[in-house]
């Protein structure tokens, strides 16, 4: 290289930042706090330092690990270049004020980066974290970030308890519902610039409302622990358990600018001595009673506090179909936008529509009051005088701890009937309506009954009912068992009569016939008794009474055949010939007669 | 208009005086008209214990203890009242209405068998089936005995066609009444009289808790076990619970 070209390259060097370049293995990250120890009012600062080449081109590294901590100032970013032997190198410093959340060991965890595609991770810092302040490091302002410049004033040396917060509360016993009163008021030693909230306020359990505080407070002296300090009352809240049990209130954190009371007023008029504390207001707990369930009237809503009930219409006077507004307004004090609506009683004669709602609040003193008005609109349906009965709204007094219920007036409306020129379609209209319940409720108690003594068991479970049944089917039992004795008994009878109807009329066939000296009326009766009583004996019936015309149907109901029959018929009527005839009586004809009963029997055994 | 002092000196005279059951009946009765309803269900429960158990006794006491705000005796009086007289309409409502104020859903029965059952029950209930029953038996088993007795066939034959018909159409009846008493006896009903009453695996505290019922469910109680009985829900479930927790309607 030639002389000139060398001097060139070297100017060219000395002037050129470092050239774009990955992030060399040389590249660190470094994390690293003021104080390892604090209180949970104080702050720390966190440096994270990135060197090497590249450096310059970090970005800042997320702190949302940190959960422990709590970001109130930050990140400021400085850059440093220095050349070394022709070479560039460059720092990168992030500098963050954290605040403690709570108090306790507690960790940032390893920040992480990534440079030029190079992950890089800082050491895990740990800082312990006790009650209250322990003042500022040496050297440091209160609450910001780097040290201080030789022209700045000397920084006060604040001690914890020359700046504090407290959080009171107006009682630590109440209802659901009951107002409790929450002022934040700070105690100071030193003159406050100014004022801010680090984070929003958050009361889980509980219906918040602000009451109102001067802006520009006046400080009032007071004790505290035997010190004096300027009181300044700076944010006051209404608060509303919304339900039973132990409700905490988290501690509120407060940035407070404070100027040095004892200090030279010149050096802070040209100088600026303001420095930023962080105050924490201590945590509270409340004990949440619920309201009571005994005595709890029907119209209570949750209304808890003091309350006025006033219904008004907006006229006493309507026609069918013309609607009319009636103005439900409770008022009084608590909470007011927790009111339910009275519950309007069911009206027959009117059609309600929901209402239209308007609140106001407003604090009387730490009292928050307030009116809540319902705009009921009620569209008339039927003519005449409409009353709207009292309407009723309960709620609960927490200094009486009663329930408390009140009632308005009677509201009468004389409704007309729709106008004429109204349209032939609305006058005189008056809907049919289905009658509906307006109420509900069990029915009254009974009269006295006919019979309230004796057995008023169901009757399947009474004894005469099981009788009832038993004796019947027992009874019947028994006549069937005396039938089938007696049908027995009258069976074998009758079968043996059967048996012996032939022998028995044969016996009196040979009677007769030995008789032959005897009348013919004798004779002729004799045989026709024996077929009688033949007859009989087979049909197991007497013989009394026993016509031919019985014998005949008799036979052929057995199934016995015409000629049979005719032989039998024709025996019977030579008897009752041989009866009046005296010259049928011969020997003969009588012998030929006890031939054809014979025959005549012979052929009916068998078949009947 | 009433008079209320007037009314309860003379329910108080009544109750402490004794006198006819109708006359402490309508002394409880003047008790409750004038609010007393404490009083109104102490005269009806001594109306009880001496025996006179009618329905009316039951339903009024139900409502004196409903109007205490006692909802699980006032179910279990109800329950009591219709087992007596199982159509009465007051008594239905006033069960239906006390049964929407218990926490736990008594669910309804879908079935149409069962709706039917139950509507024949309200209508008819278990004495009206036995009358039911003994209007066909009786003149059944009367046939049946002419039918034995008469020698005559015309007679006869028209027994037996009676004594057939009349006790066949005595069966479903005599089915219905034998069911019911079965179903009665074998697995009783009760009600829970505790505002709230843990259901276990098993008859003692230390099982595991299966569900929580409240003041005026009606159970089936299907087994016991000491002090424990186990019950049966509508929904199905089954579990274990104190027998001072219910009561037996």
């Amino acid at each position: 290289m030639s002389r000139p070209g060398l001097i060139a390259a070297t100017l060219l060097a000395l002037v050129m930042p470092a050239a774009p370049a990955g992030a060399a293995p040389g590249t660190t990250l470094e994390a690293s706090v003021d104080r390892n120890r604090l209180g949970a009012e104080d702050t720390l600062v966190l440096t994270v330092r990135v060197q090497g080449e590249g450096a310059g081109r970090a970005g800042a590294p997320s702190l949302e690990r940190a959960r422990d901590f709590r970001v109130v100032q930050g990140p400021s970013v400085s850059t440093q270049f220095q050349w070394v032997n022709g070479r560039s190198f460059s720092s990168k410093t992030f500098t963050y004020v954290l605040m403690p959340r709570h108090e306790g060991q507690l960790q940032i965890p390893a920040l992480e980066l990534e440079v030029e595609g190079t992950a890089l991770a800082s050491q895990p810092l740990t800082v312990e974290v006790v009650q209250g302040s322990l003042g500022t490091p040496p050297g440091r302002r209160p609450g910001t970030i780097g040290r201080r410049s030789p022209q700045a004033p000397p920084p006060i040396e604040i001690e914890g308890s020359q700046v504090r917060v407290e959080a009171e509360l107006d009682r630590e016993r109440a209802f659901v519902g009951q107002q409790i009163t929450l002022t934040y008021r700070i105690y100071t030693q030193l003159d406050i610039t100014g004022l801010e909230l680090v984070d929003a306020p958050s009361y889980p359990g509980f219906w918040v409302e602000d009451l109102k505080v001067d802006p520009n407070p006046v400080g009032r002296r007071a004790v505290r622990s035997g010190e004096e300090y300027t009181e300044f009352t700076v944010i006051k809240k209404a608060l509303f358990p919304t339900r039973s049990g132990r409700l905490e209130i988290p501690a509120l954190t407060f940035s407070l600018g404070v100027r040095g009371g004892g200090g030279d007023p010149f050096q802070g008029l040209f100088f600026g001595s303001g420095q930023t504390v962080y105050r924490k207001s201590p945590p509270r707990s409340v004990e949440v009673e619920a309201v009571p369930e005994a005595g709890r009237p029907r119209s209570f809503g949750g209304a808890v506090g003091r309350f006025r009930l006033t219904v008004s219409p907006d006229r006493q006077e309507s026609r069918v179909n013309d609607a009319i507004v009636l103005k439900v307004r409770v008022d009084g004090e608590g909470n007011v936008r927790s009111v339910a609506p009275p519950q309007l009683p069911a009206l027959a004669d009117f059609k309600a529509y929901d209402p239209k709602v308007e609140e106001k609040s407003s604090a009387e003193g730490d009292r928050l009051k307030g009116s809540k008005v319902w705009d009921f609109v009620l569209l008339p349906l039927a003519p005449g005088p409409q009353e709207i009965p009292p309407l009723e709204f309960s709620y609960f007094d927490p200094d009486s701890r009663r329930y408390q219920t009140v009632r308005s007036s009677p509201v009468r409306i004389q409704v007309a009937r729709a106008a004429a020129d109204s349209g032939p379609s609305t006058a005189d209209l008056v809907v049919p309506r289905e009658v509906k319940p307006v109420g509900r409720d069990i029915h009254h108690i009974k009269s006295a009954p006919a019979r309230l003594r004796g057995d008023s068991r169901p009757l399947p479970r009474s004894p005469a009912f099981a009788v009832t049944l038993a004796v019947p089917a027992l009874g019947n039992a028994l006549l069937g068992l005396w039938r089938w004795r007696r049908d027995r008994l009258g069976g074998a009878a009758g079968a043996q009569r059967r048996r012996r109807a032939r022998q028995r009329a044969r016996r009196s066939l040979g009677r007769a016939a030995q008789a032959g000296d005897g009348t013919p009326a004798e004779f002729y009766d004799a045989v026709s008794r024996a077929l009688r009583e033949y007859v009989a004996d087979k049909l197991d019936r007497s013989a009394a009474g026993l016509t031919q015309g019985e014998i005949e149907q008799a036979l052929e109901r057995a199934g016995v055949s015409h000629a049979d029959r005719a032989r039998v018929r024709g025996c019977l009527e030579s008897c009752d010939r041989g009866r009046f005839t005296p010259e049928s009586g011969r020997p003969k004809a009588r012998l030929d007669l006890i031939g054809q009963a014979r025959a005549a029997i012979d052929s009916l055994e068998g078949r009947l | 208009m009433r008079r209320p002092g007037a009314a309860l000196l003379l329910c108080v005279a009544t109750l402490a005086g004794g006198g006819a059951v109708e006359d402490r009946f309508a002394g409880a009765g003047h008790a409750y008209e004038a609010g007393d309803f404490a009083q109104a269900e102490i005269g009806y429960r001594a109306l009880l214990e001496e025996g006179a158990r009618a329905p009316e006794v039951y339903y009024n006491l139900g409502s004196a203890l409903y109007r205490q705000g006692k909802l699980g005796a006032a179910i279990l009086s109800y329950e009591r009242a219709l087992r007596l007289d199982p159509g009465d309409a007051d008594t239905l409502h006033n069960l239906e209405h006390c049964r929407q104020q218990i926490a736990d859903r008594d669910e309804p029965p879908r079935h149409w068998t069962t709706l039917a059952y139950q509507a024949w029950s309200r209508r008819v209930g278990s004495s009206g089936e036995a009358w039911i029953l003994l209007s066909l038996y009786l003149p059944g088993m009367a046939a049946l005995g002419v039918w034995v007795l008469h020698s005559g066939e015309r007679v006869r034959r028209a027994a037996r066609f009676a004594a057939v018909l009349l006790l066949t159409l005595a069966l479903p009846a005599a089915a219905l009444v034998g069911v019911r008493a079965a179903v009665e006896s074998g697995n009783p009903e009760a009600v829970v009289l505790a505002d709230k009453v843990e259901g276990r695996s098993g008859p003692g505290a230390d099982n595991a808790v299966l569900f929580s019922v409240h003041e005026g469910l009606k159970v089936q109680v299907r087994n016991r076990a000491g002090d424990w009985v186990q019950v049966l829900l509508p929904n199905g479930l089954n579990g274990w619970v104190p027998d001072s927790a219910l009561e037996t309607i």
